[in-house]
Formats: structure tokens, C-alpha cells, sequence
């Protein structure tokens, strides 16, 4: 199953993302992937990657940092993959000597899919502040849109999530799926 | 008339042209244009602004519409530019008129439609 998880800055959606990648892998086991885009070179985004390091910790997660190839990238099989998040992984594809462009992204975001289990993807909430961005930044955020998109229409549920609580805009019906949510809220 | 909202590249194009079966020749920016699909009406709002003109008088041919399309723009900071302050302004409020004589009215967001208002056909 794939879930798509959006959110602003700070609004829980990671530890949602977690919660829920550790909720499936009680049920399906194997092997459970920390998929880390960001390219961590300053202190801030050290300190970021410090953070999540805490959240995780004992959760069972096996990190791996990959900025741009995810398409390259060795998977063992029948992996739960939480991979956080699409919008630095867009930014490092598109503006980074290392990426490899749009192409890139696309053929990663299907490698995982065809690759794991579950797939559990963390997103960005960015395209209603009215900025006439131009050039490169427009560029980006249709890109990063057209991603997230894709995803949503890959996943069996994607939401939003507000000051912590997920907003599900697809999600299924079934009992099992409210009985992982409420396994999967962060304490 | 059903109005499509939705932030910036999230498939409201897209999702009209599959729920009326229209195609691209059928959308035009213009408004006194004989298309049934207005699209990038925070566009049009900005322009009648540009003008000098009230973006008020333009709802009753908005309203003629079978579909208006319309990108959220309300959801960042606070321009400092006082033009910019007063196009969102109109922009949502304008879409508040719409959305309370609308038939229906759609969020697009990743894709994904959500009937606001009406509609689930």
C-alpha cells in the first residue's frame, strides 16, 4: 500500500509517517527503511536530522540517506520504505549537480513503489500562498506538485495532516484501515 | 456554475476537463469569451485591478459560466505590497460570492477532488 502524508512545516506529519510505517510492519513484517532526502550540509539542517534521529530511535528503523538516484538505489525485498520528504528530494533532482532532473524523480518514486511492501511517502503543502514565483522556483513547485500527484493517485490513502491530526482526502473504508490509524497516532 | 478551487498546479484543469468531457478548446481566460471553462480567474482579478477597476461588476458573466476556475492565493504571508494585499483580498472574497450562488463547488489538492459544496457526480 502506498500513503501519501502532506503537511506545513512542523504540523506532525513525520511522526504520523512513522507511526504508521511501524503499524504496518507489526502486521506485514520485514525490513523497515528510513528513506532520508535532505542533503544535511549546514548546521540547521544537522540539527533537523538530529531531531528525527531522537523521534526514531527504538522504533526499528534502518536509516538510509540518499539526496538524489533513488532509482539506484538496492532495496531488500518486501521493505515497509518511509521516505521523507518529496519536496527536498525535488529540489536536490532539479538544482543539484548530482541530480538527475523530473526524470529522476519519476523513475525513483517508481522504483520504490515497485519495491516495497508498504510505501509511505511525506510531502509538502506549498501552493496556495499566491506568490507569482518565476523561473526556476515556479518550476520546482510544478514539479513537486505533478510528484505528490502521482503519489496521491498511487496510494490506497493520502492526507493532509493539521496541528497533528491527519485530514484524509482518500483513504479505505474498511475497519482495518481505522484500526491502523488509531494503532499509528503519535502518543 | 461550479467552482474549482485548489492551489497552485493541483489538477483543477485536469479534473474539469474529465468531469464535463470538454477539452482544451473549450476553456479560455477570457471572460467575454463564448467558452464554457473560465480558467485563472485570480489572474483576471488581478488585471481588472490593474485597471483601476472594481472586480465586483465581473460576477453575473462569472456566474454564466458552466465552470470557473480559480488557484487559491490567500494562504501565505502577508504581502508587503499593498496591491498585492488587496488582489488576494478580492480574489477570496470574490470566490466567497461565487462559491453562495455556485451549484456546486470543488477543491482540487494533490489530484484528488472534494466536493465542498453540492455536486459528488
Amino acid at each position: 500500500m502506498v500513503i501519501l502524508l502532506l503537511g506545513g512545516s512542523a504540523s506532525g506529519k513525520s511522526q504520523w509517517a512513522e507511526g504508521l510505517a511501524v503499524a504496518l510492519r507489526r502486521r506485514s513484517g520485514g525490513p523497515l527503511l528510513y528513506l532520508a532526502t535532505m542533503a544535511a550540509e549546514d548546521g540547521e539542517s544537522r540539527r533537523r536530522v538530529t531531531r528525527h534521529r531522537k523521534l526514531r530511535a527504538g522504533k526499528g528503523f534502518l536509516t538510509v540517506e540518499r539526496p538524489v538516484g533513488l532509482m539506484e538505489l538496492s532495496l531488500p525485498p518486501g521493505a515497509i520504505i518511509l521516505v521523507e520528504d518529496l519536496g527536498n528530494l525535488v529540489a536536490n533532482e532539479v538544482f543539484s549537480p548530482e541530480g538527475g532532473g523530473e526524470r529522476a524523480v519519476r523513475l525513483g518514486l517508481e522504483h520504490l513503489r515497485r519495491q516495497a511492501k508498504h510505501l509511505i511517502l511525506v510531502g509538502n503543502e506549498i501552493f496556495s500562498d499566491g506568490e507569482a514565483w518565476q523561473g526556476e522556483m515556479a518550476a520546482y513547485l510544478r514539479l513537486l506538485a505533478q510528484a505528490q500527484a502521482a503519489c496521491a493517485a498511487w496510494s490506497g490513502a493520502a492526507g493532509a495532516v493539521i496541528c497533528g491530526i491527519p485530514l484524509w482526502q482518500k483513504r479505505p473504508k474498511e475497519s482495518w484501515f481505522e484500526e491502523l490509524i488509531k494503532e499509528a497516532e503519535p502518543l | 456554475m461550479i467552482l474549482v478551487t485548489g492551489g497552485l498546479a493541483q489538477g483543477k484543469l485536469d479534473w474539469t476537463l474529465r468531469h464535463s468531457g470538454y477539452t482544451a478548446a473549450d476553456c479560455s481566460d477570457r471572460l467575454e469569451a463564448a467558452a464554457p471553462i473560465l480558467t485563472g480567474l485570480e489572474r483576471l482579478v488581478q488585471e481588472t485591478l490593474e485597471r483601476g477597476e472594481d472586480p465586483g461588476p465581473l460576477l453575473p458573466a462569472l456566474l454564466e459560466k458552466e465552470y470557473v476556475l480559480c488557484r487559491e492565493v490567500g494562504c501565505g504571508v502577508v504581502p508587503l505590497a499593498p496591491q498585492e494585499r488587496r488582489w488576494r483580498e478580492e480574489t477570496g472574497r470574490l470566490c466567497c460570492r461565487l462559491a453562495k450562488e455556485a451549484e456546486g463547488v470543488v477543491r482540487l489538492w494533490c489530484g484528488l477532488p472534494t466536493w465542498l459544496k453540492g455536486g459528488g457526480s
